[in-house]
């Protein structure tokens, strides 16, 4: 029998012991479900009506702004039972009334202050503010002072600091004589449409289609956590399967069937098909979401391949550096320690990705993306909005990921087929490197 | 022709030596044990003939073809180590096994369930192996190891951890496949199996083979130099005799490794005790393994 024959036959044993049973398919369901359960968590919080009351106290030593910003918050509070009342839902910070209240000086600066401290620890006020004397000359070093013990608070302090402005600004403004609604009118500020570039159809007739953030951000970053997950779900299981045949001496009996080389080549290739089951399964999941949602036009022939290529390439890159340290180790603890590094390789990609979108051709972009256990996550998601990396920046890529591939899998040959065989101690990096030079 | 010639075979660890200069024949259709206490070196020589490890030097051949994995498909292998995937069923993995020795379809599955049902385990055969006891999966893993209808069958401690009724079957399925002319090479601790099953026995001991031929060669070099003894007194009656070396004692008798008469020996013995039973005999395959392998053996042999 030939190695090719033997490789396949491990590399079919693998895929079918890898997706047989419930495990294999509650596995490839828990990332999407996930994902979808904290998208879904993430929405329904948004459309949550906050209607907790914001009573706050109000020291103004201007002496004029309370009056305007008790105006604000009445307008404010008669939109909100308005709204509420023709059935509207909102966002959070509509939904709550405004009550401010002045304080009137009685006994020291600090008896005042000590007075609505206690107020708040009692959660009678959410917060007091302290707005300057001379909030009204528009110095830049005049500001109000929020006081609370709630850190994570954002509604409040938001309204405040934009009406204690507006009270600010219309009293500077009665101050000087000037016409607000007019000022207002003159510093408006020029909005901006953001667009994709025209398209002209067969009667010459321009298209002009606004920028989608979905397609801009969203789906490369559900390109790149596919990927992810694909990946994810084949490389450490392999790592495990490596150390569990190491632990119940299965290798043995292996090896007496195969040589080491055919032993981990087929397991590579399993788990690399298992990569591209799981990248299936997803993809054809997302082909059914984006019809659905009238992205379909996103996934064409040129991202499947790209798709593919590098599920084929990170799978056999991440593959052999995790079978490499099954290998290596006696025991899921030193595992567990040496699985760190390989873990962040893997996660920093992810990390990287809010750089690189930020500017997709910049230097430090580019250079990202031409590191060879990153080029897959970053290649991948800027492959999915057209034009894409320049076509030099994706060979190169290609070529480095798949050169990097190789040499991966020869040394974790090499560690495989001394670390298989070795018991009851783990092997050190230095060891492995050892082994990868002598071998 | 021989299943195995081994020749000028060494095989270093770092520093320690493993395998020296060893040179071993395994003709074809023998049974031949492999013996030798923990550590000296047997598990390496398997590891080698099934082309898991490779020499440092020498040649290793098996049915003629060396240095290649050529010959894989034709050894069938039993580890000391048992050790089946775990969450798969028999069958599956029998065909799976099967597979990799390149054996597969009708007549192959007709094999397969064949031996399971000669060794009782057809009505496990859908089962998963973390269902199977201890002594059905060995014997599905020496179900394994004949998947791929081996002309060659490595054996190492087939028997260890059996019951008596299991080890009767799985000794008879061995003597079944030896009768069939498939060649069989027991690597084992257990003296007796050696002696009782192997036309030749080859030991090994710091790596160094110390022993090789019939069982009646190896005995014959150590001539008729045991007594064993059956007496009133037991073993304390042997105490102080003169021309005794050592005593291997079983309780009920005592075997003697004696220097000089035996006759001599006996009358000073009947001058203690009362003797039941006295006979000559040639060392036991166990009493030449202690004596080769005792500590200080090996401090001579360092």
């Amino acid at each position: 029998m030939r190695w090719r024959e033997r490789l396949f036959v491990v590399a079919a044993a693998e895929v079918a012991m890898a997706v047989r049973g419930r495990a294999f398919i509650i596995g490839i369901m828990f990332a999407p479900v996930m994902m979808a359960a904290a998208i879904g968590f993430q929405r329904v919080s948004q459309n949550r009506i906050d209607k907790e009351d914001r009573r706050f106290a109000v020291i103004d030593h201007s002496g004029v702004l309370y009056l305007r910003i008790a105006d604000l918050a009445r307008e404010w509070n008669e939109t909100i039972a308005r709204r509420g009342a023709s059935g509207l839902r909102e966002n959070d910070t509509a939904a709550s009334r405004i009550l401010p209240e002045p304080v009137q000086p009685a006994g020291t600066e600090d008896d005042v202050k000590r007075a609505l401290v206690d107020r708040v620890k009692r959660k009678e006020l959410k917060a007091f503010i302290e707005i300057p004397a001379d909030v009204l000359r528009g110095g830049p070093d005049s500001r109000v002072r929020y006081y609370s013990n709630d850190a994570t608070e954002t509604t409040l302090p938001r309204w405040v600091e934009t009406n204690v402005t507006r009270a600010a600004l219309t009293e500077r403004f009665k101050a000087s004589s000037l016409d607000f609604a007019e000022a207002t009118r003159l510093t408006r500020q020029v909005p901006m449409s953001r667009l994709d570039l025209p398209t002209w159809d067969e009667r010459g007739v321009a298209r002009e289609s606004a920028v989608d953030p979905a397609r801009a951000v969203g789906i490369p970053i559900l390109a790149m956590l596919l990927l992810w997950f694909a990946v994810l779900g084949s490389a450490p299981p392999l790592m495990q399967g490596v150390l569990e045949e190491k632990q119940s001496r299965t290798s043995e009996v292996m090896l007496g069937s195969v040589t080491p080389f055919e032993f981990m080549g087929g397991k590579l290739l399993g788990s690399t098909t298992v990569s591209l089951i799981v990248a299936g399964v997803y993809m054809t999941s997302a082909f059914i979401v984006a019809q659905w949602l009238g992205y379909v036009d996103v996934i064409g022939v040129r991202l499947i391949a790209v798709f593919v290529t590098y599920v084929i390439a990170a799978a056999l890159l991440y593959g052999s550096v995790f079978i490499s340290i099954g290998a290596a180790c006696s025991d899921f603890k030193d595992s567990q320690a040496m699985m760190m590094p390989a873990m962040i390789l893997i996660m920093l990609p992810v990390f990287a990705w809010p750089t690189v979108l930020r500017a997709p051709t910049g230097a430090l972009a580019v250079a990202i993306s031409l590191i060879p256990t990153a080029t897959p996550f970053i290649m991948l998601p800027l492959s999915t909005n057209p034009p894409g990396p320049p076509v030099w920046q994706q060979i190169v890529g290609l070529c480095l990921t798949i050169a990097t591939a190789v040499l991966f899998v020869w040394a974790a040959g090499r560690i495989f087929r001394v670390g298989i065989l070795m018991q009851g101690k783990s092997a050190t990096p230095a060891e492995m490197l050892r082994w990868v030079r002598k071998a | 022709m021989n299943a195995i010639e081994i020749r000028g075979v060494t095989k270093s660890f770092g520093s320690v030596r493993a395998v020296d200069d060893l040179t071993v024949t395994v003709p074809a259709a023998s049974t031949y044990g492999f013996i030798g206490p923990n550590g000296s070196g047997k598990t390496t020589t398997l590891r080698m003939i099934l082309n898991i490890l490779l020499p440092d030097s020498g040649t290793i051949a098996v049915f003629g073809q060396t240095g290649t994995a050529a010959a894989r498909d034709q050894v069938g292998y039993l580890p000391e180590e048992r050790g089946l995937y775990k969450a798969v069923k028999l069958r599956w993995l029998l065909r799976y096994f099967s597979r990799l020795k390149g054996k597969s379809g009708p007549e192959q599955d007709a094999y397969i369930d064949g031996w399971l049902t000669r060794l009782d385990l057809a009505a496990w055969a859908d089962k998963r192996i973390d269902s199977l006891s201890k002594g059905m999966a060995q014997k599905a893993q020496f179900i394994a190891a004949l998947a791929g209808r081996p002309s060659l069958l490595v054996l190492d401690e087939p028997f260890s951890g059996l019951d008596p009724i299991n080890r009767d079957v799985l000794k008879d399925a061995v003597l079944e496949l030896k009768r069939s002319g498939i060649t069989i090479v027991f690597s084992t601790h257990d003296m007796s199996v050696a002696e009782q099953m192997c036309d030749r026995v080859f030991m090994i001991f710091r790596g160094r083979k110390v022993l090789d031929g019939s069982i009646d060669e190896i005995q014959a070099t150590y001539g008729f130099d045991t007594v064993r003894v059956r007496t009133d007194g037991g073993a304390e009656a042997l105490a102080g005799l003169s021309g005794v070396e050592s005593v291997n004692d079983f309780g009920r008798t005592q075997d003697v490794r004696l220097k000089g008469d035996p006759q001599a020996f006996l009358a000073a013995l009947a001058g203690r005790t009362r003797v039941q039973y006295f006979e000559v005999v040639r060392p036991s395959l166990h009493d030449i393994f202690v004596r080769i392998a005792r500590p200080e053996a090996d401090d001579a042999v360092a």
